[in-house]
């Protein structure tokens, strides 16, 4: 009995593999003939394990004040000296200065060098996300503390996790204002005479609306390279006629005069794609990718995405297929495919954001997962949820574009939801959308994600054509020279056209596209730049009334080979009565041209804006357009111009 | 220095059983940590261990002074409730890990302390006594005692056999 009672007092650093050799040896020994010490030990055993489970999915923040900045601003309170003074934000800035004083002092000296490089060594590698837990089976002499690595999926407790990379993740950065966009170096104009063919890959993102749309709700303009004027434009539908005939899409033109500058026109080019009722759509095979990381654990940013999946889900079909993947430090997959509705949903609760962002792992899983579950003549996409801001592995935007890339050709397409602020990256966002045969979406509030999950979802989710390219040569004859409103980073070059392995935008089911050119008509005597002046040839015009011609290539989902549209528009009446559309459109592009405070904004005016807004409203079943008009008289009145 | 947020965080969360305490003390190892940094970086300690040391010491400053004012127990059981008392959360938790949270926090601090640091953070028994500045025999009766006490507990309500 007395043997017990000191053996006992040991039991628990024998499970922990902290035992001296020789303790553990007769350890070993007593417990081999003693029940009630082994029944002891079994219990010991089964509430450690059972505490390191329990505190495995026991709640905790994963982050200081994670998002307070945020709050600061929205409501912009006056600070007053104790708010500033106590103020985390403060306390982090005082710090962080405090800490470059303290740099600056010391690599002044010779010290610099052993101190930077005990500096080194003193950042052990960090184990923030992948929590090391000791693993209680293999009790063995001195080495019995053998650490098992798990990824931190807090509350994910029933999951599977399967680790793929896990990358060590990077400092991260700070919690100002580190949205991304790529500079937009707005097309010119281009003389019809020297260069005749504009050739240009179709986009049918609209994230640009709805991110412009955030920063006005929240009375800011926003920045020029965040206003993509052909994604505003694509926003909206438009009223264009039924495609009837042998191609699943077909093309709508109308030309009218430019409204921002009289002596130009606006040429309208619009696609309209083959609507497919909900029930004939094919089965969905969907790999939700999510976002899990800290940076999305904020209030207008996992639940909103909880509630958008949500959405999505409720539209299931009986034949559709969800699973999900997840990545934070490291990717996992949550949950496999299913088509269980309760599963699913119970799958989103549990999600829960914490760690730093290995999306290029994630990308990978999920490109996987999709394969594995793939449904021949089905849709198979991944759905990328995010706010873009990956940190950890593959994270530069060439090395992501180039891992979609390869994935690109596997038959599964993508789509992109953008997620919050501060720290969004919208050009790393467009570009795997744009790269990965796949459209982008940014959601800013619920109503957008009904937008781009419900009533779109026929649209968005099923790919109707292809690699749509369009191709434009106009009539010098009539044209001096023509200008494409935005669709700068999709422009290609002219013999893109008829290279059918160079990839373009897809078409969804009932979707349209709307591509505007401003037109200098060739009487004008507006100063162009001199045409050079060739010395061995020579331009002759063939005489014609054309003012343009538009030729349209497209790919059906499933073949490699592309189909070519042809398509005139005369100059004078265009045949077009009624051109709602083009005024509409022109409006939209109008107003993107004043946000960018373009060179080529002429007389726009935010009032002849809403004038021609109000005026093409239309039927506006979803109130879109009545929502452009509140934002335009918003940003009038930000822009603090009556013009 | 994000990287040991999380761990920091849930460490003191529950040591403290209290979130907003836990934020209060884990930005306090911050800021000593900065203000201490070129002697921290100096003498080439582990930042890691000297966050978590740090953190522990702001942890037993709360505890006295929470204590110094007779409220310990009481708050921390009001806290504790009003803790655990998200239906939805529990709702997902295991029912026996959930039990399993409320015997962890009738256990004493300092014993809460070691048992997470062992099975959450995965440190040695050496790496623990370094956090609380004690002997690794101390850390080793404490885990024994805490282990212990937790199994009874829990035997009594059923939970092991």
């Amino acid at each position: 009995m007395k043997k017990c009672k000191q053996v006992e007092k040991k039991l628990s650093a024998y499970l922990h593999g902290e035992l001296k050799a020789s303790d553990f040896r007769k350890i070993e020994a007593h417990l081999a003939g003693c029940e009630a010490c082994r029944a002891e030990l079994a219990a010991e055993k089964a509430v450690i394990e059972l505490l390191g489970t329990a505190l495995e999915a026991a709640p905790a923040p994963v982050k200081l004040s994670p998002w307070r900045s945020v709050r600061v601003r929205d409501t912009a309170p006056k600070n007053t000296f104790e708010k500033i003074w106590f103020s985390p934000q403060f306390k982090a800035a005082l710090a962080s200065g405090v800490l470059t004083t303290l740099f600056l002092l010391i690599s002044g000296s010779y010290v610099i060098f052993t101190v930077v490089q005990k500096q080194d060594m003193a950042f052990e590698p960090p184990a923030p996300v992948m929590r090391p837990r000791m693993e209680l089976k293999q009790v063995k002499v001195g080495i019995g503390k053998e650490k098992k690595r798990t990824p931190k999926f807090a509350a994910m407790p029933e999951t599977m996790l399967l680790e793929v990379d896990a990358p060590e993740p990077a400092v991260a950065g700070l919690p100002f204002n580190t949205e991304q966009y790529d500079a937009i170096i707005e097309n010119s104009f281009c003389l019809a005479m020297q260069s005749p063919l504009s050739t240009f890959s179709i986009d049918v993102d609209t994230a640009a609306y709805s991110n412009v749309r955030r920063f006005l709700n929240h009375n800011q303009l926003p920045p020029p390279d965040a206003v993509r004027i052909e994604e505003m434009v694509n926003y909206f539908q438009y009223d264009y006629p039924q495609p009837d005939g042998i191609h699943p899409l077909v093309v709508s033109l109308d030309v009218d005069k430019c409204p921002w500058n009289e002596a130009h026109q606006l040429a309208l080019i619009g696609l309209q794609g083959l609507e497919i009722e909900t029930e004939n759509l094919p089965p969905n095979n969907l790999t939700f990718l999510v976002d899990a990381s800290g940076s999305m654990d904020a209030p207008y940013k996992m639940p909103l995405l909880k509630s958008s999946l949500r959405l999505l889900v409720e539209q299931m079909r009986p034949e559709d297929r969800i699973s999900i993947v997840a990545y934070a430090g490291a990717a996992g997959l949550v949950l496999a495919p299913t088509s269980d509705k309760t599963v699913i949903l119970n799958a989103i609760e549990n999600l829960e954001a914490g760690g730093s962002t290995a999306g290029g792992a994630g990308i990978e899983l999920a490109y996987k997962t999709a394969k594995e579950s793939f449904i021949k003549e089905g849709n198979n996409r991944v759905i990328l949820a995010t706010d873009g801001d990956f940190n950890v592995g593959v994270s530069s935007d060439g090395d992501l574009v180039r891992l979609i890339q390869k994935k690109r050709n596997s038959g599964i397409y993508l789509t992109v939801l953008g997620f919050g602020m501060d720290n969004y990256k919208d050009s790393k966002m467009e570009k795997l959308a744009q790269h990965g045969s796949g459209n982008y979406a940014y959601i800013d509030d619920i109503l957008e994600a009904k937008k781009v999950l419900v009533n779109e979802m026929g649209g968005t989710l099923k790919t109707i054509a292809k690699d749509v390219k369009l191709q434009i040569e106009f009539n010098p004859a009539h044209v001096k020279a023509y200008r494409l409103i935005g669709y700068e980073n999709r422009m290609l070059a002219t013999e893109d056209f008829d290279n059918d392995q160079r990839d373009a935008g897809e078409l969804g089911a009932g979707h349209t596209v709307t591509a505007l050119y401003e037109l200098i008509p060739a009487d004008s005597d507006e100063k162009m730049p001199e045409l050079a002046d060739l010395k061995y040839q020579k331009t002759k015009l063939i005489p014609s009334d054309e003012l343009m011609t538009v030729k349209l290539r497209y790919k059906t989902p499933d073949a490699d080979d592309s189909q070519l549209i042809v398509q005139t528009v005369k100059t004078g009446i265009s045949g077009v009565i009624d051109h709602g559309n083009l005024e509409f459109a022109g409006a939209v592009a109008e107003f993107g041209l004043l946000l960018r405070d373009s060179e080529f904004k002429a007389n726009a005016s935010y009032d002849r804006v809403l004038e021609r807004a109000r005026e093409n409203r239309g039927e506006d079943p979803h109130g879109y357009r009545a929502e452009f008009i509140r934002l335009v008289e918003k940003a009038k009145l930000l822009s603090g111009s009556g013009k | 220095m994000e990287q040991y947020q999380g761990a920091l965080l849930r460490y003191a969360t529950r040591v403290l059983n209290n979130e907003e305490a836990a934020q209060d003390v884990v930005q306090e190892a911050f800021i000593r940590l900065y203000g201490n940094w070129g002697s921290v970086m100096q003498r080439g300690v582990k930042v890691k261990g000297w966050l978590f040391r740090t953190t522990h010491n702001a942890a037993v400053d709360y505890i006295r002074r929470e204590s110094r004012r007779k409220l310990l127990h009481e708050r921390q059981h009001e806290q504790a409730d009003v803790f655990e008392a998200d239906p939805e959360e529990e709702n997902q938790r295991n029912e026996r890990q959930v039990i399993v949270m409320q015997h962890l926090n009738s256990l004493k601090p300092k014993e809460r302390e070691v048992l997470v640091l062992r099975l959450q953070e995965g440190m040695s028994y050496k790496e623990i006594a370094g956090v609380l500045k004690r002997s690794e025999g101390y850390v080793g009766t404490l885990i024994h005692t805490a282990t212990q006490k937790l199994t009874k507990s829990l035997r009594q309500a059923g939970v092991v056999a």
